[in-house]
Formats: structure tokens, sequence, C-alpha cells
């Protein structure tokens, strides 16, 4: 098993209700096995929050990887490893 | 780990992909990219003056605040040209008060002067107060026209020559489908991003325009700036939603269509702004028809409640 730490910024903070929080994963997860651990801590409104409603994906979320984003590394499929932090900031906000 | 491939400027190693250009970026990289882009934006549209008294609309969302840092970065090579940031307080409890605080500290901050007024003062009323009254359009429809007036108002009233917004790019692209959607082609003129000289109007400019939201809010993490986090209440309401989220996944699957959707509009876009502005009727505010689209919306109110 793993331990990750993972840290929200905006609406993925307010849905999840906390801005830090550290999960315990298989050795073997990816990025995508995290989102899905999040999903089953926190619910529907912490889905809704950082998935498209259409297409399920993370399309208005950066995800980080120890502060690089996923997009340039192999995206939902980058692997996680122990002690890695991953950092989810929702690109919408109020303003 | 997986190591990510060189910055494509520097060769350090990158941390953010650019679909739309190919471009792998340090951090550092990505910072200098989003400040020169802005930099260009003001330059080809000739925004603004070496003495430009600019004020700029400051929501204390990142979008904003991230347009207040780089305005307030270029401003220090031009000491003749003033900023002064405006907050409006449209009065929705419990969300623009978080961010009132956000826009006065970092205005307190970067040593900008910062001026607050609200729909209170200026129209009777609060967004609030709006949205739970019978109304015949979306709560953002009354927002956008009293924020467009307020703004505008004060900067008048401030002596300013340019009135900057921080609209991103997904705000250009989202409004330039919305006109299209309403057919309403005159309105694709707003989309120029240098504004129009116009008598009672002080022109508005939109240096953000070229920047995507969501190198928007990278920018803002990058800067550490405290910026809102919570959405409106009353934006799930709106139209808009329906095309972002279009858009994005539009642009997911074929990178560089909001650039695309954008530019197209500023070519639709009637190339001179001919409207002659008179004085509305009822206020005397400038307008382009007899009664101001303030005037109009709060009659409607008026009727209906």
């Amino acid at each position: 098993m793993a331990k990750v730490t993972v840290r929200m910024v905006g609406v993925a903070k307010e849905a999840a209700g906390t801005s830090e929080q550290t999960l315990t994963i298989p050795s073997n997860a990816n990025v995508s096995t995290v989102l899905q651990t999040l999903i089953e801590k926190h619910g529907d409104t912490f889905r809704d929050a950082i998935l498209d409603p259409s297409t399920q994906t993370p399309v208005s979320t950066i995800i980080l990887l120890n502060g690089v984003e996923t997009g340039n590394l192999q995206g939902l499929d980058t692997p996680v490893a122990d002690g890695d932090t991953i950092v989810l900031l929702s690109v919408t906000h109020g303003g | 780990m997986t190591q990510p491939p060189p910055c494509t400027r520097c060769g350090r190693p990158s941390a953010y992909h650019r679909p739309y250009s190919g471009e792998r970026l340090c951090n550092p990289c990505f910072t200098d990219t989003i400040k020169e882009r802005v930099q260009r934006t003001i330059s080809r549209h000739d925004m603004l003056q070496y003495d430009s008294r600019i004020a700029l609309g400051v929501s204390g969302g990142k979008d904003s605040l991230g347009l207040l840092k780089i305005l307030t970065e270029i401003e220090e090579d031009h000491p003749n040209a003033e900023i002064i940031a405006i907050s409006i307080d449209e009065g929705v409890t419990g969300y623009r008060d978080e961010a009132l605080t956000i826009a006065t500290d970092a205005c307190k901050t970067l040593g900008i002067e910062h001026i607050t007024t609200s729909f209170k003062t200026l129209f009777g009323l609060t967004m609030d107060e709006i949205a739970a009254s019978p109304r015949e359009l979306a709560t953002c429809t009354y927002c956008g026209v009293l924020r467009r007036r307020a703004l505008n108002q004060a900067a008048r009233e401030l002596e300013a020559d340019r009135l900057a917004t921080a609209h991103n790019l997904d705000d250009m692209a989202q409004t330039a489908l919305l006109n299209l959607m309403r057919g309403d082609t005159n309105r694709m003129a707003t989309l120029s991003p240098g504004g129009h000289e116009l008598t009672g109007f002080v022109r508005r400019i939109k240096p953000y325009c070229d920047v995507p939201e969501r190198e928007s809010a990278m920018y803002a993490y990058l800067q550490n700036l405290r910026f809102q986090s919570l959405p409106c209440p009353y934006a799930a309401e709106a139209q808009r939603n329906d095309i972002r989220n279009f858009l994005n996944r539009m642009e997911k699957k074929r990178p560089g269509t909001k650039f695309t959707v954008y530019r197209t509009a500023l070519k639709l876009a009637p190339q001179t702004h001919t409207e002659t502005a008179g004085h509305c009727n009822s206020c005397g505010e400038p307008t382009t028809n007899q009664t101001c689209r303030t005037c109009q919306l709060l009659e409607q109110l008026q009727k209906k409640g």
C-alpha cells in the first residue's frame, strides 16, 4: 500500500470539506485510482465538482502530481507512488 | 516517478503542457509566458498609453487578481501610469464578502488604491433581493448589466481613461457562442478587446482575453495568490454554463478550439463601432437607446414586484 497527500483548491475543497487529506491506496495505483478513491470517500457532490457531467473526466480540474500537471505526464494513467503529493486545482472559481 | 519532458523554452524539467501550442513549460517559463501574452495583447490592441489612468475591476477571483499583479508589474516601468482597483459588492450573501476581503488585502499588498461600491448604494437593490424577486430573466443578466453600469460610473468618477476587466479567453469564446446562438451579431463588437471610444463611457479594455481560464488558474496558483474559491450561487442558472461545458469538452478533444471561436467572432464583429451614445431618458447615463438597459431591467423588477 502507498500513502499519498491530496491538497484541494477551490470547488474541490468546498465539496470535500477539507483542503488536505492523506489517502492509502494500492501500491500500483495511478492518478485515476486516486480520483476514484476520493469520489468514493466524498460522494456525488465531490464527483460533480471535479468531473465533467457528460464525459466524467476532469476537464475543468488541473491535477498536479508533485508539482507537475498530469497532462504533462501520462494523464490519468500516471503512476502514483508512496509519499507523492497531488493537488486538485479547480479551474472555475468565483469572481 | 515519471520524469516530465524538458521545457520547450529553457530545457529544465517541464511542469505544464499546452496542448494547443505543443509547448511544455517549467513554472518560471509558464509564468513569463502569461505576462508576455498580456503585454502583447496590450500592445497589439493599443490598449494603454504611457500615462493611462487605469480603473481595474477587481472581483477577488483568480482572473482579476492575476491581471492586477501583471498590470502592477507593467506599471512599474511606466511611472506616469496609474492603477485604481474597483470592486463591486453585488450583495450576494456569503459569496461576495469573502471576495471583497481578498481584493482589499491584495490591493494593500501591492500598494494599489482600492475603492468599493455596491448595487445597494447605486440601485437600491442587492442581487439577493433581485434573485428573490419575480423576474423574467436569469440573475446573471441583471448582475452583468448592473455591474457594467457600476464599473463605468465608478471609473468615470475616478477620471480614469481606461476601464480594464479581466475577461479571459474562455469568457470571450463563451460570449461569442452565446451571441451567435442568440443571433446577435451586433453584440460581437463588444468582444473587441481594445474597446471603443464612446462619449460617457470609459474605454473598456480586456488585457487578459488571450489567457485561457485554465492557465489563469494555474498562474494564480503558482503566484500563491489567495483568490475566491466559491462559484457564485446563482451561476447555475446561466446558459453560459452549458456553453462553458461544451467548449471545455471541445478544447480537450480539439485543442485550440477556444482561440478559434474567439478569433472567428472578432472577424464577424462589425469592424467599426458606429453607434453614438445619447442619454437615458430616465437616469441620464449614456446609452445607445432611449432608455438604458439598467433602467429597463430595474423598471421590469418594480413592475413585477
